[in-house]
């Protein structure tokens, strides 16, 4: 049936708060009715493409107040945007087009030649900003509920990246139930951390679209610059914060956030993606009388599960609970034997309700509800913690990575015979290393098996380390030994600290600089 | 200050913090640090506190975005913009 499209969210806004500012990204700024102007010019250059209802658009772009507009235009055809990291080397790119079979790759003029020479042939490739001359008359196609919204690539456990695909009704069942429980309005300023390719920056966009409320881009580059971020949150005077635990970190840490009272505009704190340490949490909430609100759910499902954080949370040694329900969606734990789990058990979370993916791309729909592949603990009345994986996936900074599709990555350059991924460290320091054993009489270096890989991932699935060397520790039933590799790198590590203190005492300081 | 020697500056630094010393010296002043996940925003942030501590040079917000630290060179320019006398003086710290 036609249903609530996500795109009527921004068309109510420009009529109801015409004046009102939508977006603003560094120094530039949009109001409802230029964003709106915006986004039917770039619906009428793709329309002109012959670009509609059901076409994928791929959208390859740093944050911009341009390519939040053309994702308005991409919707008003009844077509689907699909967006890329700005900073993901062309080759990716094509090869996000060609996966989801894009009609036509947008990007900014200065990545518009290397993508209209790798790509075009297959897909058109327009420059996300309009011309201000073309057309603004509406375009608004109706959409049926599971009319494909947008397509979001995650990491997949497999070894390929999955493309989740999110119609209009998912999108707004989850749009609507954030909207109505942080009680946003159109005097609220949303903060966009997340990258566009990351489901937590569906929140502050449409949220604030939904209520002729502001959302204020931040860079990709400052969003984990500590003093930058606490003073973006006090100068753009961000009413409703979303983010990884990670910058809510260092910013207690390194960002001097508790330097000063909190901001009296500051109303709700929301964080998901990953386990928030319980003593950071303790001290926003010594900090500030903001809402603070930990909300749970894989891209699949979007947010099913949120808890606000209560005085018991805080006084136990552990991250807050992901709590309850929301959404409007179900979710269970299921015990391995396949029975729910009752309070005091763990079982792997699923869930099922509106906000539930359409399914991945290329791939069958999905049908019944998703396992998450999360194993939670059942506390009382329907509340759940977080306990950790089933499979190979981790998290780095929020993203889901999965390791299988690293290794893949790697794997696949010529010289090398096998790769393993694992993660050292833990929390905010947490990141990947990758261990290549090299092919008979090939001698790969890192940095161009990282550009190999490049091609191939997001730039947050790049190890931050690659070791070439001959042989990898296997465990007795002939699995690669992994926390064996993590011990080695440790024991790199401090080998390599120790040669480098050994050298920095050698020398006495020639420049004759202070230290 | 010269763009050669920031670039020499900057290599070295992102050779020893980020790349193990870099034996196989594949790092030039072209390598696309972002798209390769040599800087991701932690180290971004690691190498801006290291701009300001080694060479004095408060690196303005708006100049830290995917297109100005897409490689040594470019890093390097907009070091030395920013390293024009008024360009950028304030404590970086917001105050009490």
């Amino acid at each position: 049936m036609t249903g609530a499209s996500l795109h009527q969210l921004a068309i109510d806004s420009a009529v109801a708060h015409p004046a009102r500012t939508a977006i603003t990204c560094g120094s530039d700024e949009l109001t409802y009715r230029e964003l709106d102007d915006a986004a039917n010019r770039f619906a009428h250059r793709l329309r002109d493409l012959g670009i509609g209802r059901g076409d994928r658009v791929v959208l390859w772009s740093d944050k911009s107040t341009d390519v939040l507009a053309a994702m308005q235009g991409v919707l008003r055809l009844g077509a689907a945007y699909v967006p890329m990291d700005g900073t993901a080397p062309v080759a990716r790119a094509a090869a996000l087009a060609a996966d989801c079979g894009a009609a036509a790759v947008c990007t900014d003029s200065g990545r518009l030649p290397a993508a209209t020479t790798a790509i075009a042939g297959t897909a058109a490739c327009l420059d996300l900003r309009s011309s201000p001359d073309v057309d603004v008359t509406p375009v608004n196609e109706p959409v049926q509920d599971d009319d494909l919204a947008y397509i979001l690539y995650t990491s997949g456990s497999t070894g390929t990246p999955k493309g989740v695909c999110i119609g209009h009704r998912t999108a707004r069942a989850f749009v609507d139930w954030a909207v109505a429980e942080l009680e946003i309005g159109p005097e609220d300023r949303l903060a966009n951390h997340a990258p566009l390719v990351f489901d937590l920056s569906v929140l502050d966009l449409y949220a604030a679209f939904a209520a002729g409320a502001s959302v204020h881009l931040l860079a990709a580059e400052l969003a984990y610059a500590p003093v930058q971020l606490v003073r973006f949150l006090r100068e753009r005077r961000i009413t409703v914060w979303y983010s990884v635990p990670s910058a809510l970190i260092l910013m207690l840490r390194d960002g001097g956030l508790l330097d000063r009272p909190a901001p009296a505009a500051l109303r709700a704190v929301c964080f998901a993606g990953e386990p928030f340490p319980i003593g950071g949490v303790r001290a926003l909430a010594g900090w500030t009388k903001a809402r603070l609100l930990n909300l749970y759910g894989p891209t699949e499902t979007n947010v099913c599960t949120f808890r606000e954080v209560t005085p018991a949370d805080l006084a136990r040694d552990r991250p807050v609970p992901i709590g309850a329900a929301c959404s409007g969606d179900t979710v269970w734990a299921r015990r391995p034997d396949g029975t729910t789990a009752g309070p005091g058990e763990e079982g792997e979370l699923l869930a099922a309700g509106p906000t539930v993916m359409l399914g991945y791309w290329g791939a069958p729909p999905q049908r019944g509800p998703y396992p998450t592949g999360d194993i939670v603990r059942v506390l009382e009345d329907g509340v759940f913690d977080y306990v950790g994986r089933r499979d190979h996936t981790v998290k780095v900074r929020g993203h889901r990575i999965g390791l299988g599709e690293v290794e893949l990555a790697f794997g696949s350059h010529p010289d090398v015979e096998e790769a393993t991924v694992v993660v050292v460290g833990s929390g905010i320091d947490a990141a990947l290393v990758a261990f290549v054993v090299p092919a008979l009489g090939r001698t790969p270096k890192p940095l161009a098996l990282t550009a190999h890989a490049a091609r191939l991932l997001p730039s947050y699935a790049l190890p931050s380390h690659v070791h070439v060397g001959q042989d990898l520790p296997h465990t007795g039933n002939g699995k690669v030994d992994r926390p064996a590799l993590v011990r080695m790198h440790t024991e790199l590590l401090a080998e390599r600290d120790g040669r480098r203190r050994a050298v920095a005492a050698a020398s006495t300081n020639p420049e004759g600089r202070t230290p | 200050m010269k763009q050669q020697e920031v670039e020499l500056a900057l290599m070295e630094f992102i050779r020893e913090e980020f790349l193990w010393g870099d034996d196989d010296r594949e790092l030039t002043e072209s390598t696309p640090l972002l798209e390769w996940g040599i800087l991701d925003s932690l180290r971004t942030t690691v190498l801006i506190n290291h701009v300001r501590e080694a060479l004095g040079v408060h690196v303005s917000p708006t100049r830290i975005n995917a297109r100005d630290f897409r490689d040594v060179t470019s890093i390097a320019a907009v070091v030395i913009d920013s390293a024009v006398p008024g360009a950028v003086a304030t404590n970086e710290k917001e105050p009490a």
